[in-house]
């Protein structure tokens, strides 16, 4: 009967139920578009990082300086398969990279990149990872070749076999320059601009690191979910295998810029390792998506506060028309809560019809969206899959945005339904006559 | 006939004895230099111009103001000219602190000393008395013609690994000692840097480098060319080299 009063006005019930429905769609379209920029930043630094656990040995040399140098490889390995036991690993890969960033320099072209060195035997991630445009990693490992991004290698302008300059300071602050032939070129918008890869021995040269030794040791887990865990696990095994470990609590959700200048004004200027994830370098970024979101569900709030009054008024004026109608119901033996209750369940169909027509405008908007490739948004790469939006909800916040509708809605309705449920059946239908 | 390789041999002797008592102490030379530029007794103040020259690009021209206290080993260097930096300023202070400023932000930042100076082929470091004798052992000396000018170029390798390049050379000049042409090498020896000093300026019996040219030989073509104008080796107030003068000087 709630069903068919609600179709009876079809005018007025689509005009309400259009209101929730609008404020529905703005929460879920803010909900879907953050879910799925959080999962693409995670992914792609994933990618950027090809990790999601980071251990970084810091060291100080007599003159105070920072430097970042892993010689003995023994405690990590042994440390990771212990973690392996734990939690599923997908692989672990140790690496040098040049944290100050480089510059390749071309004839008269310049630019300033971030330079990984990688072990091309073992990280067969990066491998799979990179799209190639020209040339080949075939010839990487253990060699003197870079690779470079295509923005890059527009930016020299140099093409593939040509010999570019790397210069950086090494890790005792001198000043250092190799030269490399560009061995290949991979497509850069997948990952975010600014890296280029050599093999991890050409990059202990130019930091003046001995041979063998790296500045990172990576683990990428198979299960995202475990990150946390695991990496206070591998924090807590570190130790147990003699090394000196930052405690995972000063550590968690604090950027790598943040922890160096935390163990900078430190005193104590022994070595110590170091273990982040991903989580912890994605903390502000998380920190802005979960505010959104949040705001987002307060915008709802307000909408849906205004969306009520005019509810609650045109349910008062529906009751006011109804009145016969009432009366004859109430005539009939029908209850005062049964009353109450038609309106009730009126209320709570339009709120739900509201809210599924809200979610399934969002999706059509953010699927319609998620088709469009961005060519020209380099800078946001780091937000997209391979040029697109992506979106996800977060059904948690979708339930709680629905809750709110259906309660807010009860709530317009329940005193013009109480009201409803009060008439007097002799007054309604002499009012009538 | 069997006098005559006797007698050459006896000239060749007799050249290399006349050229080793020619042959300076290179130690004491490169000393000598060190002192020169090094001003333990005095301040340094100086407006320096540094115009910056790229291919295809027009010059890029800033004006700063030095001070320097070689005795506490602390330089401050504030940006003048060009408008958009102007209250910049760098701190340096011994070894390890070099702090860069910014008037708009009023923050303070860390910086690396062999970093660029204002993206210039100068280094941070370049602004400070060099200490060369301390730092490196003179690996080779040989005698050389520069621009009709006799020099001892002194090769000269880092004795540790904290120093900005790890080879270089100098040109000094036979009487004055004064250096004539630097050039810088990296850790893999290849050619960095080329600074050409063009003229220099007698203060209280020191000489100061008053017009000087770095050539990047990494980039063709790119030259920044330092003039300094008004040197002098003045008394400053202790405060001048502080964070608190920076700020003071932007209000």
């Amino acid at each position: 009967m709630a069903f068919r009063n609600l179709s009876r006005q079809k005018r007025r019930t689509f005009l309400l139920g259009g209101a929730i429905a609008f404020g529905i769609m703005v929460v879920s379209l803010v909900n879907g578009l953050v879910g799925g920029v959080l999962a693409n930043t995670q992914s792609n630094f994933a990618t950027m990082y090809s990790g999601h656990i980071f251990a970084i040995n810091v060291e100080f040399d007599d003159r105070k300086r920072m430097l970042f140098r892993v010689d003995d490889e023994s405690p990590y390995v042994k440390a990771a398969d212990e973690l392996g036991k734990l939690y599923p690993i997908r692989y672990r890969q140790k690496r040098t990279s040049v944290f100050n960033n480089a510059t390749l320099i071309f004839q008269n072209n310049s630019v300033w990149r971030e330079v990984d060195g990688v072990n091309w035997a073992d990280d067969r991630f990066l491998s799979d990872q990179l799209e190639l445009v020209a040339g080949s990693l075939a010839d990487m490992a253990g060699g003197d070749g870079i690779v470079l991004g295509e923005k890059t290698a527009k930016s020299l302008d140099v093409r593939l076999g040509e010999r570019v300059l790397i210069q950086a300071e090494t890790i005792y602050g001198q000043q250092n320059v190799i030269e490399a032939p560009v061995r290949a070129i991979f497509k850069e918008d997948q990952l975010a601009s600014g890296s280029c890869y050599m093999d991890r021995e050409a990059v202990n040269s130019l930091l003046n690191m001995e041979k063998g030794s790296f500045n990172w040791y990576i683990i990428m887990m198979r299960n995202f979910s475990d990150i946390d865990a695991a990496s206070n696990a591998f924090a807590g095994i570190l130790q147990k295998e003699g090394l000196r470990v930052v405690p995972r609590e000063k550590v968690v959700g604090k950027s790598f810029n943040t922890l160096m200048g935390d163990l900078r004004r430190d005193k104590d200027k022994s070595s110590r390792v170091v273990v982040s994830n991903l989580n912890d370098q994605m903390a502000s970024m998380k920190g802005i998506f979960d505010t959104i979101r949040l705001v987002s569900l307060f915008v709802l709030g307000i909408l849906l506060l205004v969306t009520m009054v005019g509810l609650n008024n045109t349910y008062r004026i529906i009751v006011w028309e109804r009145t016969k109608e009432i009366g004859t119901m109430r005539a009939l033996g029908m209850q005062r809560s049964a009353v109450s209750r038609i309106f009730l369940y009126e209320a709570v169909f339009l709120a739900l019809a509201g809210t599924l027509a809200g979610i399934l405008l969002s999706t059509g908007i953010l699927s319609l969206l998620s088709l469009w490739t961005f060519n020209h948004a380099a800078d946001f790469a780091i937000f997209l899959h391979k040029g697109r939006l992506s979106w996800s909800y977060d059904m948690g916040l979708l339930g709680i945005s629905v809750g709110l509708v259906v309660v807010l809605t009860l709530f317009a309705a329940i005193f013009p339904a109480s009201k409803a449920g009060r008439v007097d059946p002799a007054v309604a239908l002499r009012r009538v006559a | 006939m069997r006098r005559f390789p006797v007698a050459l041999a006896a000239l060749f002797a007799l050249s290399a004895a006349i050229a080793a008592q020619d042959a300076p102490d290179f130690k004491a030379l490169l000393a000598r230099y060190d002192d020169m530029l090094n001003f333990d007794k005095y301040d340094q103040s100086a407006k320096v111009t540094i115009v910056q020259r790229k291919p295809g690009e027009s010059d890029n021209v800033m004006q700063a103001q030095y001070f320097r206290r070689d005795a506490d080993k602390k330089t401050l260097i504030l940006i003048l000219k060009p408008e958009a930096n102007k209250g910049q300023g760098l701190l340096m202070i011994g070894d390890d602190v070099t702090i860069f400023y910014d008037p708009e932000s009023r923050k303070f930042s860390t910086v690396a000393k062999s970093g660029s100076f204002q993206d210039t082929n100068a280094k941070n470091s370049d602004f400070e008395a060099p200490n060369y004798s301390s730092k490196y052992d003179i690996v080779d000396a040989v005698r050389e013609t520069l621009v009709k000018k006799d020099t001892w170029v002194l090769t000269l390798k880092a004795k540790t690994n904290d120093v900005t390049y790890p080879t270089i050379k100098l040109w000094l000049e036979v009487g004055s000692d004064l250096c004539l042409k630097m050039e810088n090498y990296s850790l893999s020896d290849r050619l960095m840097s080329t600074t050409l000093y063009g003229k220099y300026v007698k203060i209280e019996g020191k000489f100061i480098p008053q017009i000087w040219r770095f050539e990047d030989d990494l980039k063709k073509g790119e030259i920044t060319v330092i003039s300094l104008e008004s040197p002098s080796l003045e008394r400053l107030p202790d405060n001048v080299f502080s964070k608190a003068f920076l700020e003071q000087v932007n209000q």
